[in-house]
Order: structure tokens, then C-alpha cells, then sequence
């Protein structure tokens, strides 16, 4: 009686111990699953600039052939001259303004972008225009510092 | 054609910019006015029609002259604010702003409506975010925010002392229709704030009405 009891506990551990592991295991498919990769640019973390409203998701589509330049010049015309850091084709999303759609991502160097807030003037540390692939044009710019 | 005609004008007037000749210093100076919340409840939206005026902007680091309608809070001066600026590159945006959590901003930018055009800039809190509005159309939503203040503030600034305010004494820029909006009952009613004059020496004001006020920079005839 007693040795049978030791078989079902060893069993029952068994079966804790390979659920535990199942429900690890599901839980990291699952996770990555749900979570967008998200695609990096020079001069802002992704954090950041998740905060300020904005995720780089890998693209929907290809790559547009030629359309590299054109994107580049636009955001530079688009932020005054700024310096390029970086450029990156990615799945834009801007809930707060309703993009969702592939586009250029285009990092650039922030100096002299600032708040216009009534504290102190405080000098944005990120700058990043995403450019429509299709029209060429600027959809918006976001600068600041979390 | 004399319709044509004079929005050409019209717009050319906005255009006009001229330098103050005042020497450079980076700082912030405003004028325009500041609206307290009523008794017993805040402030939770602000809107104005500005004139849109392409003024002169010094060329220089952290610079650019603005036109805006904001809320904030006077204590911790967290903030969201939707307007139109000019940079000293002289590119020009409608742009809304609002203050971090992490006591940083986070500042978008697009495309400035037209130069000689009275859009229409709003901003409301609700549900904890911003909301920022050029003629009636949500151009972007704010969440990440820290706000908990209670008055508004409809104001022209320049950000180097050497940078023209906006307008002129024989072409002012005029905010109208200027409201904001009660916390607890949600309804608009006209701003009527008390005048800020940060320079005097070198911007000036004058009441319209009770929803509008003009500003220009006293150095600039147009």
C-alpha cells in the first residue's frame, strides 16, 4: 500500500513537472507569436519610440526597388536639412494617426528640434519621418525625448 | 479674378516677415492670453482659429516661432499643446506636442496648413490622452502623458530674441473663435483669458471680443 502510494506520487510529480514545462514551452510560442518583430533604426530606441506612439514592424511587402533615394530626400526636405542617421523599410504603425500601412522610416539627426512646452527648452534627442512608399511624401515627423 | 486677386494678397500679407533687429538670445517669450479654470472644475479642452503667418526666424540652435492653443498644468508644467510653428530653416508645420511621464516631450509634425488660412486648432483631455484636432480632423492622440492640470493658454512665441512674433502692427495675427471647454459639463464656452505680454517692449496684443485677440511684433510693420 505504501510503496503504491510512492509510485503515485513519482507519477503525479511526473506530471507536474511536464506540465510546468508544457505551459513554459506554450507560453514562449505563444509569445512570439503575438509579438511583432520589430525592426531597429539608428538614433531611437524602439522603446521610445513605442512611448511617442510609433512601432517599426517587419514589412508587410517587398521592398520597393529604387524608391531608397526618393524616401531619403523627402524626410530630409520634409526635417528642414537634417542629417540622414539611418533608413529603414518597415511596417509603420501611428494608432495615433491612423498609419498602418508599409513605409519608409528615416532617422535623423535631431539638433535644434525642441520642445515649445513652458518648462525649460529641452533639445529633442530623436527625429524620425516616415515617407508614403506610393506618393513619396512625408506622412508625418516625430521628435522629442522620453 | 479679383477673388484670386486679393487671396493673393491676402496670402502675401501673412507671408511677410520681416527681422526685428533685435541681438540673439535663446529663451522663450510669448504673448497672447492665459485662461483660468472656473470655480469648481478644470479646463479640459482649448481651441482657436490662428491666422497661419510665415514671420522671420533667426537662425540659430534651438529656434523657431510659434502659435499654439495649450492646456497645463501651472504647477508641474506637464502640458499638451496643437498649433503651427516656423523653424529658422525655414520650414514650416502644424505640430502638437505634449510633456512625458518621464518629464521629456514627444513632438509630431505635419504638413503646415496653408500660409493666410485660419485653421481651426484643438486640443481636448480625455480618458487619460491628449487629443489633438487641425479643422475637426484627429491628427493624432496622445496617451503617454502625464497631465492633471486645469488651464489653457492660446499664445504666440519665439524661441531666440532675435526671431519675429508673429505678425505685424499694420498686419496682426488674430486668434479667433477662441473657447475652451468645462471638465465636468464638457461645454464650450468663449476663452475671454487674461493678456500675457512676456515682452512688451517688443510684442503687443489687443482684445477683439471675448473669443478674439490679436498679436504682432511692434519692430514689424506687416
Amino acid at each position: 500500500m505504501l510503496k503504491l502510494t510512492k509510485n503515485r506520487l513519482a507519477v503525479f510529480g511526473m506530471v507536474v513537472v511536464a506540465s510546468i514545462g508544457a505551459t513554459l514551452w506554450l507560453g514562449s510560442v505563444t509569445k512570439s507569436a503575438t509579438s511583432p518583430q520589430l525592426v531597429p533604426i539608428a538614433g531611437v530606441s524602439a522603446d521610445t519610440l513605442a512611448q511617442a506612439g510609433i512601432t517599426l514592424q517587419q514589412p508587410l511587402g517587398a521592398v520597393p526597388a529604387g524608391a531608397k533615394d526618393t524616401a531619403a530626400s523627402a524626410a530630409q526636405q520634409f526635417a528642414g536639412g537634417a542629417a540622414i542617421r539611418d533608413e529603414q523599410f518597415a511596417h509603420c504603425v501611428a494608432p495615433g494617426a491612423s498609419i498602418d500601412e508599409d513605409c519608409w522610416a528615416v532617422s535623423l539627426d535631431p539638433s535644434g528640434f525642441h520642445a515649445n512646452g513652458p518648462a525649460t527648452i529641452r533639445q529633442a534627442t530623436y527625429l524620425v519621418v516616415l515617407v508614403d512608399p506610393t506618393s513619396g511624401n512625408a506622412l508625418i515627423g516625430a521628435d522629442g525625448t522620453p | 479674378m479679383v477673388c484670386v486677386a486679393a487671396a493673393l494678397a491676402f496670402a502675401g500679407v501673412a507671408a511677410a516677415s520681416c527681422n526685428p533687429g533685435r541681438s540673439a538670445s535663446s529663451g522663450s517669450w510669448h504673448v497672447g492670453w492665459s485662461v483660468a479654470p472656473p470655480s469648481g472644475t478644470c479646463i479640459d479642452g482649448s481651441e482657436a482659429n490662428i491666422l497661419v503667418y510665415s514671420p522671420y526666424v533667426y537662425s540659430g540652435a534651438a529656434n523657431d516661432t510659434s502659435g499654439w492653443t495649450m492646456l497645463v498644468n501651472g504647477l508641474t508644467a506637464s502640458y499638451g499643446q496643437v498649433g503651427y510653428q516656423k523653424r529658422d530653416s525655414g520650414t514650416m508645420y502644424n505640430f502638437t506636442e505634449s510633456s512625458t511621464s518621464g518629464g521629456g516631450f514627444q513632438q509630431k509634425l505635419f504638413t503646415v496648413s496653408g500660409v493666410g488660412t485660419s485653421p481651426q486648432y484643438k486640443i481636448t483631455f480625455s480618458s487619460n490622452a491628449f487629443h489633438y484636432f487641425v479643422n475637426g480632423s484627429n491628427i493624432w492622440t496622445d496617451s503617454n502623458t502625464n497631465y492633471g492640470g486645469c488651464k489653457a493658454e492660446q499664445e504666440g512665441e519665439i524661441g531666440n530674441s532675435a526671431s519675429q512674433m508673429l505678425g505685424g502692427s499694420q498686419n496682426n495675427v488674430v486668434y479667433s473663435s477662441a473657447e475652451v471647454r468645462r471638465a465636468d459639463t464638457e461645454a464650450w464656452y468663449n476663452a475671454n483669458g487674461s493678456f500675457v505680454n512676456e515682452e512688451s517692449s517688443w510684442f503687443d496684443y489687443s482684445p477683439i471680443s471675448s473669443s478674439s485677440f490679436s498679436i504682432w511684433d511692434k519692430a514689424c510693420l506687416s
